[in-house]
C-alpha cells in the first residue's frame, strides 16, 4: 500500500472508530432550544412581513408586467396540463396490484415540491423573459383531487399563498385565484377539451400507471418516516408525455399498505438548460373529501382579470399557435418540448417598460405603489397579449400528447422556417401507412410512409 | 438519502419535527468534528449550538438536490474557522498555530466522549498542522468531502486545496510515525 495511502487509512480508522462522541443531554436542551426560538422568530418575522405585490415585482423586473402576466397563465397552463393527458394503456407488469390499487382510488391529497434552476423566474415561481440571470426557484403546492368534483391546487413559494387553482369539470371552467394581487381568473375549458379533459384526467394515478407500463429498474428497499418502501426507477423521457429530454424518474411504494408514498424526479428540458426536480410527497389516497373544499372562494373585494380561452389540444389549435409563433418571432421553435417553445417565447419577445408606463400616465414609483391598479386599458392590453399567447402553448400541449400516444412525431423546427413552403415542418402517424405532416407554409397533408420518406430526404 | 430529502422539504417548510430530526441525526456527528478541529470541548459545543441555530435560519432556502449532511458540516466548518480565528486574534492560540492539548477539556464528566491514547496522538499530531491543513485532512480524510467541494469553503482552488491536503498528510505521517510506531 501506498505510503500516503496508509496513513490516510490509519487517521479515517482513529476518527471513525477510536473517536467517539455523544452531545451532552444540557446540550441538547441548550440547541434545541435556541434554534426552536430561531425558528419561531423567523416565522413570525417572515409572516409579519409585507410580502411584495405582484405587481410591483414586475415592475421591479427589467420586463414589464405583460410578461410576467402572461407567463404566469403560460405556467398555469403547463401545470394544468400536467394533469389533463393520459398515458396509454397498462399492459400486465410487475406491480400490477399498486396499480390496481392506486387506480380505484377516487380521491388523492398530496404535496408537490418543484425546483426548477436554469430558468429565470419571478419571485412568484413564473417565468421572466429576462435571460441575463439564471436562478433557482422552488414552488410547492397542495393538491386535492376528486374524480367526482374535480381538482384543487394551492401553490405556495417561501411559505406563502401565491395561487389557487381549481379545475372544475362540473362548470367547465378553469380557476386562478392570486391572493396577493386580489384578483382571480376563470379560464373557459371548450367543450371539446373539457370533453378530452372528463376522459383524460391525469394525476398521481396515471403517473404510477406511466411507471407501470415503462422499463423500470428495481431499486430495491429503503425507509421513508419510518415506513418500509420498495422503490423503481424510470429513465425514459417518453414518461410524463415527454416533458423532459432527459429523465430520472422514482416512484417509492409502502411495502405494507401497497401504496405510493413518494414520486420524486429529475428532469433536464430546453436541451439541459432547464433543471428540474419534482416531488409527490405526503399523499392520502381514498380518503373522504368535502365537496365544499372544492368549492373556489372568492373574496368579494377581488376582481375579475378580463376571461381567456384555454387552447385545444388538436392539430388547428396547434397550427394557430404556430402561425402566432412565427408572428411573434419570426420563426418556427426550436422545439416542441413545451418548456423550450416558452423558454424561446420569452427569449424573443421583448416589451418597452417606458413605453407602457408613458401610456398608462404613472411614474415607476406609482406603480411599485402595493395599491396600484391597473388601468382598463392596460388590463385589456393584458388580455389580449394573453389571448395571443394562449395558442402558443398549444403546440407544445398538442406534441405532448402525440410523443403520450406514440404516434412517432418528428419535428424539424431547427431547419425548417417559414419560407421553406414545402419542407415538412412536423409529421406523425395517423395510421398504419399514413402520416400527417405540416410543411413549412403551415399547409397540411395526409401522406403514405414512401411519400413522406421522400419528402423528407 | 430519501429521508433527508423529505427533511429538508419539511424543514422548509418551518417544520419543528423536522428540525429536531436533522438535529438528532447529525449532533454527534457535528460535535465529533467540532471537535476535531479546535480540539476543544468547550468550543466544539459552542460551534455546534451556532452552527445548528445558524442552519435554522436558513429554514426556507435549503435546495432539496443538495446534501443536507455536507450543507450542515459546511455550516461548522465555517463558524469553527471563525471561533479559530478570534482565538488566534486574541492570542489565545500558539503562535505556531497550533492548539493546545484537549484531554482536560474532554474528559468532563457531562460528556460521553472516547478519547484514548491513540485519538490523543492523532489530535496532537492535527493540532501541529496549520489551521488550513488540519481542516483539508479532516473534511477530505475524515468527512469524505471531494476537493472541488472544500475549496470553495477556503476560497481555494481543487487544485490548492489538493496540496494543502498533500503538505498536511506528510507531515501527519511524519508526527504519527515517530509517535505511534
Amino acid at each position: 500500500m501506498k505510503p500516503s495511502r496508509d496513513i490516510e487509512k490509519r487517521i479515517r480508522g482513529i476518527y471513525n472508530h477510536r473517536f467517539q462522541v455523544k452531545t451532552s443531554e444540557n446540550l441538547d436542551r441548550k440547541v434545541l432550544t435556541n434554534s426552536l426560538n430561531a425558528l419561531d422568530e423567523l416565522q413570525m418575522k417572515n409572516s409579519a412581513q409585507t410580502q411584495p405585490n405582484i405587481w410591483r415585482i414586475i415592475m421591479k423586473n427589467r420586463t414589464t408586467k405583460f410578461a410576467a402576466a402572461l407567463v404566469t397563465v403560460l405556467l398555469i397552463g403547463s401545470f394544468a396540463y400536467f394533469f389533463l393527458i393520459k398515458g396509454p394503456d397498462i399492459a400486465g407488469v410487475a406491480w400490477a396490484q399498486v396499480a390496481q390499487q392506486v387506480e380505484q382510488a377516487r380521491t388523492i391529497i398530496f404535496r408537490m415540491k418543484m425546483e426548477t434552476a436554469g430558468l429565470n423566474m419571478t419571485e412568484q415561481g413564473t417565468m421572466a423573459p429576462d435571460s441575463s440571470k439564471v436562478k433557482t426557484r422552488e414552488m410547492e403546492a397542495t393538491i386535492m383531487t376528486s374524480a367526482e368534483y374535480g381538482t384543487k391546487m394551492e401553490m405556495f413559494s417561501r411559505g406563502k399563498l401565491q395561487q389557487q387553482m381549481y379545475i372544475l369539470p362540473r362548470e367547465g371552467i378553469m380557476l386562478t385565484v392570486i391572493p396577493e394581487a386580489r384578483k382571480y381568473m376563470r379560464i373557459e375549458l371548450t367543450n371539446k377539451l373539457l370533453a378530452e379533459t372528463k376522459k383524460n384526467t391525469k394525476d398521481p394515478r396515471d403517473m404510477v400507471r406511466e411507471f407501470m407500463q415503462s422499463e423500470y429498474t428495481e431499486l430495491g428497499q429503503d425507509t421513508i418516516d419510518g415506513i418500509a418502501v420498495e422503490g423503481i426507477e424510470v429513465t425514459d423521457p417518453r414518461i410524463f408525455g415527454g416533458m423532459f429530454e432527459k429523465v430520472v424518474a422514482r416512484l417509492w411504494v409502502d411495502l405494507e399498505s401497497g401504496w405510493p408514498v413518494l414520486i420524486d424526479m429529475d428532469g433536464d428540458m430546453a436541451e439541459g438548460s432547464v433543471k428540474m426536480h419534482m416531488m409527490m410527497y405526503d399523499f392520502q389516497w381514498s380518503i373522504d373529501i368535502d365537496p365544499g373544499e372544492l368549492e373556489p372562494i372568492i373574496p368579494e373585494d377581488y376582481t375579475a382579470m378580463p376571461p381567456v380561452k384555454m387552447p385545444g389540444m388538436d392539430i388547428d389549435s396547434a397550427l394557430q399557435g404556430l402561425r402566432k409563433f412565427v408572428e411573434l418571432t419570426g420563426h418556427f421553435p426550436r422545439k416542441l418540448n413545451h418548456m423550450s417553445i416558452m423558454k424561446e417565447l420569452s427569449e424573443n419577445v421583448k416589451f418597452d417598460k417606458d413605453k407602457i408606463m408613458q401610456e398608462e400616465g404613472v411614474t415607476e414609483e406609482e406603480m411599485k405603489n402595493p395599491d396600484y391598479q391597473p388601468s382598463d386599458a392596460m388590463m385589456k392590453r393584458i388580455t389580449d397579449i394573453m389571448n395571443d399567447i394562449m395558442p402558443v402553448q398549444a403546440v407544445g400541449m398538442f406534441y405532448m400528447k402525440l410523443v403520450q400516444e406514440e404516434k412517432d412525431p418528428v419535428y424539424y423546427g431547427e431547419t425548417v422556417s417559414p419560407d421553406d413552403v414545402d419542407a415538412v415542418l412536423l409529421r406523425w402517424r395517423v395510421g398504419d401507412n399514413e402520416y400527417q405532416v405540416i410543411f413549412g407554409d403551415l399547409t397540411t397533408e395526409t401522406v403514405s410512409a414512401d411519400r413522406l420518406a421522400e419528402l423528407e430526404k | 438519502m430519501l429521508e433527508d430529502t423529505l427533511l429538508k422539504l419539511r424543514f422548509n417548510r418551518g417544520d419543528k419535527d423536522s428540525l429536531h430530526r436533522i438535529y438528532e441525526k447529525y449532533k454527534d456527528d457535528l460535535l465529533k468534528l467540532a471537535l476535531a478541529l479546535l480540539g476543544d470541548i468547550a468550543l466544539a459545543e459552542d460551534v455546534l449550538n451556532d452552527s445548528f441555530v445558524g442552519f435554522t435560519k436558513s429554514m426556507g432556502q435549503i435546495h432539496l438536490r443538495g446534501n443536507l449532511k455536507s450543507f450542515l458540516t459546511t455550516c461548522v466548518v465555517n463558524h469553527a474557522r471563525n471561533v479559530y480565528r478570534v482565538r488566534k486574534r486574541k492570542k489565545t492560540v500558539p503562535l505556531d498555530d497550533s492548539l493546545p492539548p484537549p484531554v482536560s477539556d474532554i474528559n468532563s464528566p457531562e460528556q460521553s466522549v472516547i478519547f484514548d491514547e491513540e485519538c490523543q496522538i492523532l489530535n496532537n499530531a492535527l493540532a501541529q498542522l496549520p489551521y488550513e491543513q488540519r481542516e483539508i485532512v479532516i473534511l477530505h480524510c475524515c468527512q469524505d468531502l471531494t476537493f472541488r467541494q472544500i475549496a470553495p469553503l477556503q476560497n481555494i482552488s481543487a487544485n490548492t486545496a489538493k496540496s494543502r491536503y498533500r503538505y498536511g498528510l506528510d507531515k501527519l505521517r511524519t508526527l504519527l510515525n515517530s509517535e505511534l510506531d
